[in-house]
């Protein structure tokens, strides 16, 4: 039956059917890309005793269930979790600011994260109430959400101009990274390379609280954005569009801010600035599911995930034995998915 | 050594110092390779690290900071502890320009030609200026300054001893320079003869600032990281490095579970006292206080798992045994930490005791090795 014979609302059913087949495949490839990840590494576990060391962890020797419990499970979890943060908060920034550039660390919030990190190991504050391991995770946080708080009152003072936001966003990472750097000139040889080391991003430093504390960060504001997907997706049609039919965008673009620099902090706090994830996730999704919010925002989510999945199992993968930092993997297995959907598009048209 | 002795020797060598110094041309190859030609005496002389105070301290004890008319990173940086005792003994140290902040980029060539120095003395590759920087060798050159580079840190088992064989040259004691480096060469040498007739290496990882910086870096061809062959042990980190350093996880510790854990311990006194991670020792530090800090540190859960934990083989080595010419001592630990009955004779702490005690015009302060006691917290 040709596409032609079949009335609008069949047509739409199919097109709807189709992309709920396609965020099922996305599902089925997060497990698969999961299981790879909790499989990879140079002690010789396989599916079968890790399986069974989930289920029961007694039934490992001492070493292999720390390696499975202790450092592989909480990195491979933390990995999905802020994948997903940062996809859910890379779609909420490009479509409240109308713009394909963005992300969410086009806001800044990820300089400044690097900033109070930097901070951290530079000056080695002692907080009251904190023990020393938190101190560094709890500066990134603090500046990351100080950041988000500034954007939001620019998008007040401004009335919510979006092109206010972008480029106080923009001065923002750049008076981060100059303050940054003037931090490096100061600091010791050994703490400039921990900020290096920082800002390029690594799972490895996550455990099973900050995989607890990122979950519930992301399981606590997908509900918030998932109400609002018809709104995002009207505005996807132009502001002036969604204004028209009754929006107040400026007192949207605060909820959706704020939203977006929550997630954003609390999953580059603990693992570093792991960038591209927020930038490109929701464009591979976008690609896959078309404009409509109620799939885009899940699949964008999913997308971050899985991209950040693939990259941790090729961190450890790629040189058995030693970690190559997945902030340095992610646009390397990103890229080419990208562009392989990119390319597919435009034979498509 | 009781301080009435100290100044008496202090004073003899004064006087032997204040004999003329024979002048004339010397030629060096330095660590670089390059050929300098270098006026004798040197009366202005520049260097980049202030760690290596300690090295014209160990040839020139009586006058330490004689004709160093500056330096890009003062030696508090690294020895505080050291540096307050330079202070004390030598006030005039504590005027010694500095011409740089940390790092090779934040030099200032303007201010090193303006201290006009007949020599600068540079390493391999410290913080400071490298081998490879051109166009300040260049500047420095053109304007009267020749520059020697000289290595503790890139390749130190080769480079120590030669290293500080120019460095005696160009400051006029060579005699000092060779008593050394004999002493040195003995040491060296016994270990050489033991481990040669070694069957069995165990297994070494050898981490760097445990506790500062994220699990787990290892030392491979870099820095202290081939001492464990040399001192008979097989350094796991060397099979999949693919470079001088890299980040494991703990997952490969634990799977290649090594005989000896060996952290490099960067930790200050404070740092411990504030219950703060890194693993410390050097001045201030305690052998009970220095098992304490690797203690805190290896009861990470990772860590306790790893037999060389468990059987009491898990040891802290001074950082700054990476870029020294007392490296010796590092050497002896990890020989008679890895081959404990073959180096049953050799006492490192006492070692460096001597090194201090025979050519140091400096006490030695806290300890700089130690190792996990079970039942030690």
């Amino acid at each position: 039956m040709a596409p032609a014979d079949l009335s609008l609302h069949d047509r739409f059913g199919a097109i709807h059917r189709r992309r709920l087949l396609i965020i099922s495949v996305m599902v089925l490839a997060l497990f698969l890309s999961l299981g790879l990840d909790l499989a990879a590494g140079p002690a010789g576990l396989d599916i079968g005793d890790i399986v069974g060391g989930i289920l029961d962890p007694q039934s490992l020797a001492l070493r292999h269930r720390i390696i499975l419990w202790e450092v592989r499970l909480p990195d491979a979890l933390i990995a999905l979790a802020v994948g997903a943060a940062l996809g859910l908060a890379g779609i909420e920034t490009q479509t409240i600011l109308d713009n394909p550039l963005a992300s969410p660390f086009t806001l800044g919030v990820s300089s400044a994260a690097v900033l109070g990190a930097s901070l951290a190991i530079v000056l080695v504050p002692v907080l009251p109430f904190l023990p020393e391991t938190a101190i560094l995770p709890v500066m990134a946080l603090l500046f990351a959400l100080g950041s988000g708080t500034l954007i939001l009152l620019i998008v007040r003072w401004s009335g919510g101009a979006r092109e206010t936001v972008v480029l106080f966003g923009i001065a923002l990472v750049f008076l981060c990274n100059a303050l940054t750097a003037g931090l490096q000139y100061l600091a010791s040889a050994e703490a400039v390379q921990q900020i290096v080391f920082w800002t390029i991003g690594n799972l490895t430093r996550a455990g099973w609280l900050e995989v607890g504390l990122v979950t519930a960060c992301f399981v606590v504001i997908l509900p918030f954005s998932l109400r609002q997907v018809w709104i995002m997706t009207l505005l996807r049609g132009g502001e002036a569009h969604a204004r028209s039919m009754g929006i107040n965008v400026a007192r949207l673009r605060i909820w959706v801010i704020l939203r977006i620099s929550i997630l954003a902090a609390f999953a580059v706090c603990f693992v570093g600035a792991i960038g591209f994830i927020g930038l490109v996730g929701p464009h591979i999704a976008r690609l896959l599911l078309g404009e409509d919010h109620r799939l885009l925002v899940p699949g964008s989510a999913i997308c971050g995930a899985l991209i950040l999945s693939l990259a941790s199992f090729l961190s450890k993968a790629l040189v058995p034995g030693v970690i190559i930092p997945v902030g340095i993997l992610t646009a390397v297995v990103g890229v080419p998915v990208f562009l392989g959907l990119l390319a597919g598009r435009r034979k498509a048209i | 050594m009781p301080h009435v002795m100290r100044a008496l020797f202090v004073t003899g060598l004064a006087l032997m110092a204040s004999l003329p110094v024979r002048a004339g041309t010397i030629e060096i190859t330095d660590l670089a390779g390059r050929q300098v030609r270098i006026e004798t005496p040197v009366e202005r002389l520049v260097i980049s690290e202030g760690r290596y105070i300690p090295l014209l301290a160990m040839l020139r004890p009586y006058d330490p900071v004689g004709s160093l008319v500056g330096m890009m990173t003062p030696l508090g940086w690294t020895q505080p502890n050291l540096e307050q005792q330079l202070f004390a003994s030598f006030p005039e140290a504590k005027n010694i320009p500095l011409f740089g902040g940390r790092s090779e980029d934040s030099v200032s060539v303007e201010k090193i030609i303006d201290l006009a120095p007949q020599l600068a003395i540079f390493g391999l590759n410290d913080h400071g200026p490298g081998a490879k920087n051109a166009e300040m060798i260049d500047q420095l050159t053109a304007a009267g300054t020749q520059i020697i580079f000289i290595d503790f840190r890139a390749d130190p088992l080769n480079n120590t001893l030669p290293s500080i064989e120019i460095l005696g040259r160009v400051l006029g004691a060579e005699d000092r320079a060779g008593d050394y480096i004999a002493f040195y060469q003995s040491r060296l040498e016994t270990i050489r003869q033991r481990v040669a007739d070694v069957d069995v290496r165990p297994t070494v990882f050898l981490q760097a600032h445990p506790g500062r910086f994220e699990c787990c870096w290892g030392m491979a061809e870099g820095m202290l990281g081939p001492f464990v062959g040399e001192a008979g042990g097989l350094n796991i980190a060397d099979a999949v490095a693919p470079g001088p350093t890299a980040q494991h996880t703990a997952e490969f510790l634990l799977t290649e579970n090594p005989d000896v854990w060996i952290g490099t311990a960067s930790g200050t006194v404070k740092e411990y006292r504030d219950g703060t991670l890194p693993v410390a020792l050097g001045a201030g530090m305690t052998a009970e206080m220095a098992a304490d800090s690797l203690a805190r540190y290896l009861a990470a859960p990772e860590f306790a798992a790893l037999d060389a934990v468990r059987s009491d083989r898990a040891h802290s080595i001074w950082h700054n045994f990476y870029n020294s010419p007392f490296n010796i001592v590092a050497l002896e630990a990890f020989a008679t930490w890895i081959h404990p009955d073959l180096f049953a004779d050799l006492h490192p702490e006492k070692t460096m005791q001597y090194i201090y005690d025979t050519w140091l015009p400096f006490d030695l302060h806290g300890v700089h090795s130690a190792t996990v006691h079970h039942g030690a917290r």
